[in-house]
C-alpha cells in the first residue's frame, strides 16, 4: 500500500500545469499583501497600535468626534459607522453606539424568519459578549479574513487542475487496463484517494501559510486575544480573533477535503478530466452567486457550499440548524456537513471504481 | 494448466462483438489472428477480467476469471496503453509489481531480471518519456512478465517494434511458451507463422478457424487472405 500511495503522489506531483498554478497564485497572494505596503495603508495601520488595551467606550469615541488626524482613527470610525449603519458618527455615544449594533442585529435575525427559540440562543450568545469591547491592534488577522475566500477559490482551482485527472487519466492513458488485470485494485483506490486528499491538505496548508505569512510579516502578530466584534461588529459570538483563525485554518482544511473528494467523485464518475474540471470551475463561480434569505431553504443549503461559505461573512450567519432538540450555528455545523460530503463522494467513486470496466480506445 | 472459454459472448446494444467463442487453451504459444475490428482486444479483454462477458465463462484451471487468485496467474499487455512519463523505467516496473501485489525484494529482483531480459537496463534510470516506440513496447512486455505468469496475453505486442527486435520476441514468446500459455493476437501473419504452436482465427466476433498451421491447408499469408480478403 505504500508503495502505491508513494507513486499516486508521484504521479501527482509530476503535473507541470499544477507547478505553475501554484507558482500564479502564490504571485496573486503576495501580490495582494504587497498592495498595502504600496498603498500606504500599512504604515497608517501601525497607528493604531498605540490604541490596543483601550475600550470602545464614551472616551475613545470622544477623542475619534474630536480628533483633527481622522486617518489616525480610521479603525474606530469604520467600527461606529458599521454599528450605526451611518456615517453620521459626530453625535453618537457609546450608549447608542452599542445599542444600535444590538438592533441591527435583532433586525436582520427577524428578516432571517427566525423563530422566537433561535433568536433567544442568539441572545444568549450575546450576552456571553463582554461590552464594551476592548481593542486591540490585530490587522495582522484582519489582513488574513479579508483575502481568505480569495485563497479558498486558488484551493478549488487547484483541485480542479490537480486531482481531477486523478482516475480520468488512467482511462484516457489506457493504464487502467494494466490497473484492472491486477490484484491490488482496491488498494489501489485507497492508495489514490489518499494520494488525492493528502495533497489537497498540503495545498491548503500552504495556501493558508502563505496567506498568513504576508499578512503576519506586515502587520504582525498581536491581536490573538482581541474580540471579534472589533472587525466583525455583527458577530454575536463569544470569540477572539485569534480563535477565528485558528478556526478558520481548520476549516479551510476541510474545505480542502471536500474539494479533493468531489474531485475525485467527479473524475472516477465521468471518466473525463476536462469534463471533471468544467465542473469543479462552474462550482466555483456559482458559489460566487448569493442565494437571498428570501429563497429559505436553497439560500440555506447555499450558504453551506464551502465556495460560499469560508470569509469574515461566515461570522454573522444567523440561521441554526435544529438537532434532536438542539441547536448549532453554522460554524458548528459546516465542517461536520462537509465531511460527511465528503465521505458519500469517496463511497460513490468506490462503488463506481468496483464495478468500472475497460472500454475500447 | 488449461485456460477454458465457454460461450463468451459480448454484445453492445445491437452489435455482437464477440458471439460465442468456446475453446481450451495449453501451454504453448497461441496465435490470434485477426482484422483490425474483429474482436481480438475484446475477446483478450475479457480474457483477462478487465471486461465482463454478455454471457460465457473463462477459467483457468480451477480458478474463474473474477477470482484474485487468476490474477495472480496473469500477464497481460493490452494493445494501446500509456506510460506513466515521468516515471523512469525502473519505477514503472516497481509501481505494476507493486499492483500485482509482489513484495519490494521480490519486485526490484524481477524488474532488474525482466530489464536485461528486454535489453532496458541501461535505460532503467531514464524517464519513460524519452524512450522510443519500440523500448516502450518492451518496456510494456517486462511488465507483463513481473509475477511469473502462467497465462500471458500479449495484445500486438510487437507493434512498433523494428525487424530485429521481432526476431528477439519471437524467440521469447516460444521460450515463454514451453511452460505457459501465451496468448498473442496480431493482424501481421509473420508475427506468428513461425512461434505459433495453434492459430485462432477471428472473423466478426466469431471463431472461424482452430488449429495448426499445418492444418490450414495452405501458407498461413494465403489461408488469411483468403479469409479477410482486402480487410484491414
Amino acid at each position: 500500500m505504500g508503495t502505491l500511495y508513494r507513486y499516486e503522489i508521484k504521479k501527482l506531483l509530476c503535473q507541470k500545469i499544477l507547478w505553475i498554478a501554484v507558482a500564479l497564485m502564490t504571485l496573486i497572494l503576495i501580490g495582494v499583501g504587497i498592495t498595502d505596503v504600496v498603498t500606504g495603508r500599512a504604515a497608517i495601520s501601525k497607528n493604531y497600535k498605540e490604541f490596543s488595551g483601550r475600550e470602545i467606550d464614551d472616551s475613545l469615541i470622544k477623542e475619534v468626534q474630536e480628533a483633527e488626524d481622522q486617518d489616525h482613527y480610521i479603525v474606530f470610525r469604520s467600527f461606529i459607522n458599521f454599528c450605526m449603519g451611518t456615517a453620521d458618527y459626530e453625535n453618537v455615544n457609546e450608549q447608542e453606539v452599542y445599542a444600535t449594533r444590538e438592533n441591527n442585529n435583532q433586525n436582520q435575525m427577524k428578516q432571517a424568519k427566525l423563530s422566537d427559540a433561535e433568536i433567544n440562543y442568539w441572545n444568549q450568545k450575546e450576552a456571553e459578549v463582554k461590552k464594551p469591547f476592548t481593542y486591540q491592534y490585530e490587522e495582522g488577522y484582519a489582513g488574513i479574513y479579508t483575502s481568505v475566500y480569495v485563497a479558498n477559490f486558488m484551493l478549488l482551482l487547484l483541485s480542479a487542475i490537480g486531482i481531477c485527472g486523478i482516475f480520468a487519466d488512467e482511462r484516457i492513458n489506457g493504464t487502467d487496463q494494466i490497473i484492472f488485470s491486477s490484484v491490488s485494485k482496491e488498494k489501489l483506490f485507497i492508495a489514490k484517494i489518499l494520494a488525492g486528499l493528502s495533497m489537497e491538505i498540503i495545498l491548503a496548508v500552504y495556501l493558508y501559510g502563505a496567506l498568513s505569512i504576508c499578512s503576519f510579516g506586515i502587520y504582525g502578530f498581536s491581536g490573538f486575544n482581541a474580540p471579534l466584534q472589533i472587525r466583525i461588529p455583527g458577530c454575536m459570538l463569544n470569540i477572539t480573533i485569534g480563535q477565528t483563525y485558528i478556526y478558520l485554518c481548520v476549516l479551510f482544511l476541510i474545505a480542502g477535503i471536500i474539494y479533493s473528494a468531489f474531485a475525485m467523485f467527479l473524475s472516477q464518475v465521468l471518466n473525463n478530466r476536462s469534463a471533471a474540471t468544467a465542473i469543479m470551475v462552474i462550482g466555483l463561480f456559482l458559489s460566487m452567486i448569493n442565494v437571498p434569505e428570501a429563497f429559505g431553504l436553497l439560500s440555506k443549503v447555499w450558504s453551506y457550499l464551502p465556495g460560499a461559505y469560508i470569509g469574515s461573512w461566515t461570522f454573522t450567519e444567523y440561521r441554526l440548524i435544529h438537532i434532536f432538540g438542539k441547536f448549532f450555528n453554522n460554524l458548528q455545523m459546516a465542517p461536520v456537513f462537509w465531511m460527511i460530503a465528503s465521505m458519500i463522494f469517496i463511497a460513490i467513486a468506490g462503488c463506481s471504481y468496483k464495478h468500472y470496466q475497460v472500454k475500447g480506445k | 494448466m488449461e485456460l477454458k472459454i465457454e460461450n463468451l459472448t459480448k454484445q453492445y446494444g445491437n452489435k455482437m462483438a464477440i458471439q460465442n467463442v468456446s475453446c481450451t487453451l495449453k501451454p504453448g504459444v497461441v496465435g490470434l489472428l485477426g482484422a483490425n475490428g474483429a474482436g481480438k482486444s475484446t475477446l483478450m479483454r475479457m480474457i483477462c477480467g478487465v471486461m465482463k462477458p454478455t454471457s460465457g465463462t473463462v477459467r483457468l484451471g480451477k480458478y474463474d476469471v473474477t477470482d484474485m487468485s487468476y490474477r495472480n496467474l496473469l500477464g497481460y499487455l493490452p494493445q494501446d496503453f500509456g506510460y506513466y512519463p515521468d516515471f523512469t523505467g525502473m519505477e514503472f516496473l516497481l509501481y505494476v509489481a507493486a499492483l500485482k501485489g509482489l513484495d519490494k525484494k521480490t519486485a526490484k529482483e524481477r524488474s532488474e531480471n525482466l530489464l536485461e531480459q528486454v535489453n532496458l537496463e541501461k535505460d532503467a534510470k531514464r524517464k519513460v518519456k524519452t524512450y522510443s516506440g519500440g523500448m516502450k513496447r518492451r518496456l510494456g512486455i517486462a511488465q507483463t512478465l513481473l509475477n511469473d505468469p502462467k497465462l500471458i496475453v500479449l495484445d500486438e505486442p510487437t507493434a512498433g517494434l523494428d525487424p530485429k527486435e521481432r526476431v528477439r520476441f519471437r524467440h521469447i514468446f516460444e521460450q515463454l511458451g514451453k511452460d505457459n500459455i501465451v496468448l498473442l493476437s496480431t493482424h501481421i501473419v509473420s508475427d506468428i507463422e513461425k512461434c505459433a504452436d495453434r492459430i485462432l482465427v477471428i472473423k466478426d466476433g466469431q471463431k472461424v478457424f482452430d488449429g495448426t498451421e499445418q492444418e490450414t491447408g495452405k501458407d498461413l499469408e494465403s489461408f488469411y487472405l483468403d479469409i479477410f480478403g482486402g480487410e484491414e
